[in-house]
This record gives structure tokens, C-alpha cells and sequence, in this order.
């Protein structure tokens, strides 16, 4: 069922079982869950189903600190949010990736990757990929021909990655949406506020609001916050009265820990003669089930104290060329972006299928997760948006660990490419020299927006508990990579929907009671 | 290529290859040649890392003490490839000009950059 808020006459009630806000991966796989049952879901979009600048502008805001893309345009602002720009890169996180780690601050989630695995497997299908296969030996039975570059080593591993369609959430799941008869879709309901009883220990309605001049009410027993890292933490500071310091916020924890992944070209893999590298190239999103990242084992991990990342191949003679996605994503409408990046990509795919001996020089691109720091935050602008709001601010703040983290990381894959004479590894020029902290005019982020509603078991370490429910309050819970404690590798599409799948398989055991 | 280029230039130099130093006393092209890492590396690349290399590490930058450390339990090829790889494994490696090196093949290129072009 859908209804377009604009529509509505002013100040409408509108009243439900479970109040969704947001429709993007996080928020349309819980609501698909809900369908058919006996529970009435309210499934809240700020924007259409189309782009549309204006709801767009309202994600704009400054940001300081370490260079990052324009906040306007990182994310989408419509129905299937920012699935309709996702490329589909999707692997798992690691068991370690949940541990305390006591060489990572504030690593450690009240959760083992155990308990997300029932949900990564029905996040598969949600995301339209392959088996919850994620051992590259169940890929290489099917292609004899994926051969690895280090067999067996007991330094650095394969991770295999799959890749969704990719999937988007609008497409796949909007006319299922629409004709539900329990799900009631209200576009143009832009949250603006979030009123707590008194005292705040619930939440007790919801004002939203659009460009027609119209302000709705919606109640609901229980509400699932399910927008994006920036405005998840942005309506929690912002859009509670009762609570001037931030919804959730009494331990001024709510903003703070805003991770990205680290994306760098690092290095550069020499080999003595071509080789396609089939197991690790990337031949095209849609086309390539799967392909390999290189990776260092936990142990080395552990022993060298180092953050936990990945590195994926680029034939030199092609990524020589190519436009760094910091400098290529600068522009504030994300559609200009967009079409940047498919050309770059599209140019990409069609030049390595051409090739049929391979390459001798490989360009190595880092993906690695940022440390956890409280200072690496969103806080709110001095500005508005258009519907009265405080902007967003990013201060992204980057620190010696990870510098050493990626050195260390292709030091190790140096000594054992070089150990198994497969080939030499070299640095690029920004990263040889270990006392130099800074970083280079190619540095940027993959578009991973994660931690500012971090999960901890204790209200004085985290926003959220292991359930994703606001600390503090009892019927308001969190959806998306904001609750990550850690960043670990991984595009994290896979890992939010898996978690939303956790969420909502709680709520229905919560709501059944 | 880069490799043909290498052989071409140590063979025009006459080099013996049978005992460290030939009679010239010139280093034999076995000690100054790091054969794997010079299917990827030019003569000018290896000359680079063979200078850098010499410049951080004062205590070998002469010709005789690269020649005792690179013979020492033998500087055959076979030998010299063995050292390479058992340097790999024992984390025997530096980072010259970004190349991450087993010490051996560095020595080889410090040996190779006394050599005139």
C-alpha cells in the first residue's frame, strides 16, 4: 500500500504496529519481513521514487578534517535509498572482526560472527547473490582455472567477494511493497522530529514533514530508525526536544566513531611474466560471480598488531590512467558522479576483456577498515536544511594505525610473494617511508558510512545494545552500518541487511510477547 | 625484455661467472645478477636500489664485503636463489625504493651498481 504524504490532509494521524523510517537495504529487508503477518508496518520515505534535488540538498553538509566526498551526494534520498546507486560488492565479515582485539581501542561487538551467519545466508538472497559460500576452494571446484596466487601460505588468504546484480531495492521490491496489505509505504514523510514520553524512556510519535507544507503525525508501539550512518546520528541529535544533548546521547557517544573504509592504491605486484590473474581480477560488476581479494591471516594480524583490510588487482596499464574515485566523486549532484564512475569502469571491463595473456604489473588497491575513533564524528552544522533541520558535519579523522596497518600489510604479502617466487612487491611512493603520517591526494573512502550508533552490551560505551535497541529506550531500535563497532573489510551491504534481518527477527519475538 | 637487456649488458661485459671474482677482479655476473628480480626490474632500476641500498647500509658498501656476505655458505646460483628464499622466510627483507627485497637480491644489486654503466 502506498500513499504519497503530500497528498494527505495536514496534520493526518497516521498509526501502526512497527514505524520503518527509511527504505534502503536496511529498511526494505526488515519491511519485507513483515509482510503477511498480522502487524500493520508504517514504512516512512523522505523522498519519491524518483531523484529529486531538492530532498537530495537536505543530506548536505560541511565536512572537515581528512579530504571526503560532498555528504550531499554520498547517499540517496528516494525510495530504494542508496541501493540505486550500489555497485554489489559483497563478502562477509570475519570472526575476528567481532573480538576484542587489544590492539584495536574500542574493538570488541557483543556478538560473534556466529550469530549473524543464519542471517548473512538469507541477506544472500535478499541481495540476489550466490550460495553462502565465502571459501574460496568451493569457488575453484566449480573453476579449476581460479588459481591462487599464494597456495596455502600461512600468511596471507584468499577472501572471496560476490557480487549482487546488484540489487536494487526499489526494482526488486517496490511493487511487492506496494501491494502488501499490511505494509503502508508513505513517501514524502521526511522524520523531523522524534518525541519522547516524559521521562524519556519511549517514544511516543514521530513528526514528519515534505516540501508541500505538509506535517503528519505517526504513532507506532515500536519504531526501527533504519536511515543512514550521517542521518541516523543526525536525527538522534537533532529531532528530540526532550533531549537537547541528543536522543540516546547521554554518554556523548552518539556521532562519534564514524568509520570509512580506507580505498588507496598502495602497491604495485611485478610478476615475471603476464598472467591474467583470473581468481582476482574484476571483469565486471553482473558478469563475475566472484573474485578474490588478498588477505592476512588473524594470527599475523594479531602478531603485528595491525588493522584488518584487503587488497584487489588492477592491471597498471590500466589503473595508470585512471581517476581517483576522491577526485572523480567531488561533484554535489550524485548523478554526475555516477555517470563518472560507470564510464571509468565500463573503459575498465572492456580493456581487460580484450587482453588474453594478462599483465605483468598489477596496481594493489588497499581496502581497509578505519580504527575506531571517537574523534572521527558527526556532529550538527550551524545550518538548516530546507525543512528546518540542522545540517550534518563530518570531521574524518585518520591516524598513524592505519598508515602502518596497509605498510605492514604489503610488507607481509611482499615476503610471501616473494618467498614463493611468484613475483616482487612495491611500495608506492607515499607509503615508503615509515615516519611520514601523511597521506596521499588519492586518499578517499568507499562510500562506507558506519559506527555513529555503535553497539556495546554497556550504555556507557554504546548507543545501541547487541538487539540494536536505543539504550535507554524501550521501543526505539537502529538499523544499519551505524550500529558497526568496527569496520573490518568488507563493503558492508551484506553485513547491514544480514544485521537488519537479526533486528527484525528479534523484534518479532519481542512483539509476540 | 628487461631481462634480455640485463643478460645482454653483463655478458658483453665479459664476465666469468665460475668464482667470485674473475681475474679482473670483477665480481662474477652471478653474484651481481639477481636473475628473478631482473625479469621485472630494468638495469637502471637495479642500479637504483643497488646505490640506495649501498647508502643505507654503509658497513657493506664496498665491493669486498658484498662479495664475502654473498659467498658465504656458497655463491652459486643455485645457492644465492636458496638465500633468497630463505630470506623471504625469515623476514630477512628490506624495503629499497619501495621494492620489498630479500637482503640477498639487495646485496646483488649493490654489488651490480659498482659496475659502470
Amino acid at each position: 500500500m502506498h500513499t504519497d504524504a503530500r497528498d494527505l490532509p495536514n496534520n493526518t494521524l497516521i498509526q501502526g504496529d512497527i514505524c520503518i523510517i527509511g527504505t534502503g537495504p536496511a529498511g526494505l529487508s526488515i519491511a519485507m519481513e513483515w509482510d503477511h503477518t498480522p502487524h500493520k508496518v508504517i514504512l516512512l520515505e523522505g523522498g519519491g521514487f524518483q531523484y529529486d534535488d531538492q530532498m537530495q540538498d537536505l543530506y548536505a553538509g560541511p565536512a572537515t578534517g581528512q579530504r571526503y566526498y560532498p555528504l550531499r551526494s554520498t547517499r540517496l534520498h528516494y525510495f530504494g535509498g542508496t541501493s540505486n546507486h550500489w555497485a554489489g560488492f559483497c563478502s562477509t565479515f570475519e570472526p575476528l572482526d567481532f573480538e576484542k582485539r587489544d590492539w584495536v581501542p574500542h574493538s570488541g561487538w557483543p556478538m560473534k560472527k556466529s550469530d549473524l551467519d543464519p542471517f548473512y545466508a538469507k541477506a544472500q538472497q535478499v541481495l540476489d547473490l550466490g550460495p553462502y559460500e565465502y571459501d574460496v576452494a568451493y569457488w575453484q571446484r566449480k573453476d579449476p582455472a581460479l588459481h591462487s596466487l599464494l597456495p596455502d601460505n600461512p600468511a596471507v588468504w584468499n577472501k572471496v567477494w560476490q557480487f549482487s546484480p546488484p540489487t536494487r531495492f526499489a526494482k526488486k521490491y517496490g511493487d511487492p511493497i506496494k501491494k502488501s496489505k499490511n505494509i503502508h509505504l508513505y513517501t514524502y514523510a521526511h522524520v523531523t522530529e522524534i518525541s519522547a514520553n516524559d521521562p524519556v524512556r519511549s517514544i511516543d510519535k514521530l513528526t514528519v514533514r515534505n516540501f508541500a507544507g505538509k506535517t503528519h503525525t505517526v504513532k507506532a508501539r515500536y519504531y526501527i530508525l533504519a536511515c543512514n550512518t550521517v542521518q541516523n546520528a543526525r536525527l538522534l541529535l537533532a529531532a528530540c526536544p526532550q533531549t537537547p544533548k541528543g536522543l540516546g546521547n547521554d554518554h556523548d557517544l552518539v556521532g562519534r566513531f564514524f568509520m570509512e573504509h580506507l580505498e588507496v592504491q598502495a602497491a604495485w605486484l611485478h610478476l615475471p611474466a603476464p598472467s591474467k590473474l583470473k581468481l582476482y581480477t574484476f571483469s565486471g560488476i553482473g558478469s563475475t560471480p566472484m573474485r578474490c581479494e588478498l588477505s592476512i591471516t588473524p594470527e599475523l594480524q594479531a602478531k603485528y598488531r595491525m588493522l584488518n583490510g584487503t587488497c584487489s588487482f588492477m592491471p597498471w596499464e590500466l589503473s595508470k590512467d585512471m581517476t581517483p574515485a576522491i577526485k572523480m566523486w567531488s561533484s554535489e549532484d550524485p548523478r554526475k558522479n555516477e555517470d563518472s564512475m560507470r564510464s571509468m569502469w565500463s573503459s575498465h571491463e572492456s580493456s581487460t576483456a580484450t587482453n588474453k595473456e594478462g599483465f605483468k604489473v598489477y596496481e594493489l588497491k588497499t581496502r581497509i577498515e578505519q580504527a575506531p575513533n571517537p574523534d572521527s564524528r558527526i556532529t550538527l552544522a550551524s545550518g538548516r536544511d530546507g525543512l528546518g533541520m540542522p545540517r550534518a558535519q563530518l570531521n574524518w579523522v585518520l591516524t598513524p594505525f592505519e598508515k602502518y596497518s596497509i605498510r605492514t600489510f604489503y610488507e607481509l604479502v611482499g615476503q610471501q610473494v616473494g618467498q614463493a617466487a611468484v613475483g616482487r612487491i612495491r611500495l608506492m611512493d607515499w607509503l615508503q617511508d615509515p615516519n611520514d603520517h601523511s597521506w596521499p591526494d588519492t586518499t578517499g573512502g568507499g562510500w562506507h558510512h558506519m559506527g555513529t550508533t555503535r553497539m556495546s552490551d554497556d550504555p556507557q560505551t554504546g548507543v545501541v545494545d547487541a538487539n540494536c535497541k536505543l539504550h535507554g529506550v524501550s521501543n526505539l531500535y537502529i538499523a544499519g552500518a551505524s550500529c558497526f563497532v568496527t569496520a573490518a573489510a568488507p563493503n558492508p551491504t551484506l553485513t547491514i541487511t544480514a544485521l537488519s534481518l537479526r533486528l527484525s527477527a528479534h523484534l518479532k519475538k519481542v512483539i509476540s510477547r | 625484455m628487461k631481462r634480455r637487456n640485463f643478460l645482454l649488458l653483463t655478458i658483453a661485459g665479459g664476465i666469468a661467472a665460475i668464482t667470485p671474482f674473475c681475474k679482473s677482479r670483477r665480481p662474477s655476473t652471478t653474484l651481481t645478477q639477481p636473475f628473478f628480480l631482473s625479469a621485472m626490474c630494468d638495469v637502471q632500476t637495479l642500479r637504483k636500489i643497488g646505490t640506495q641500498y649501498r647508502t643505507a647500509t654503509p658497513a657493506e658498501a664496498s665491493e669486498d664485503a658484498l662479495v664475502q656476505l654473498l659467498t658465504t655458505g656458497g655463491g652459486t646460483t643455485g645457492q644465492l636463489d636458496n638465500k633468497i628464499k630463505d630470506d623471504f622466510t625469515s623476514g630477512r627483507t628490506v624495503t629499497i625504493d619501495g621494492w620489498v627485497l630479500a637482503v640477498t637480491e639487495a646485496r646483488q644489486c649493490a654489488l651490480f651498481s659498482f659496475q659502470k654503466p
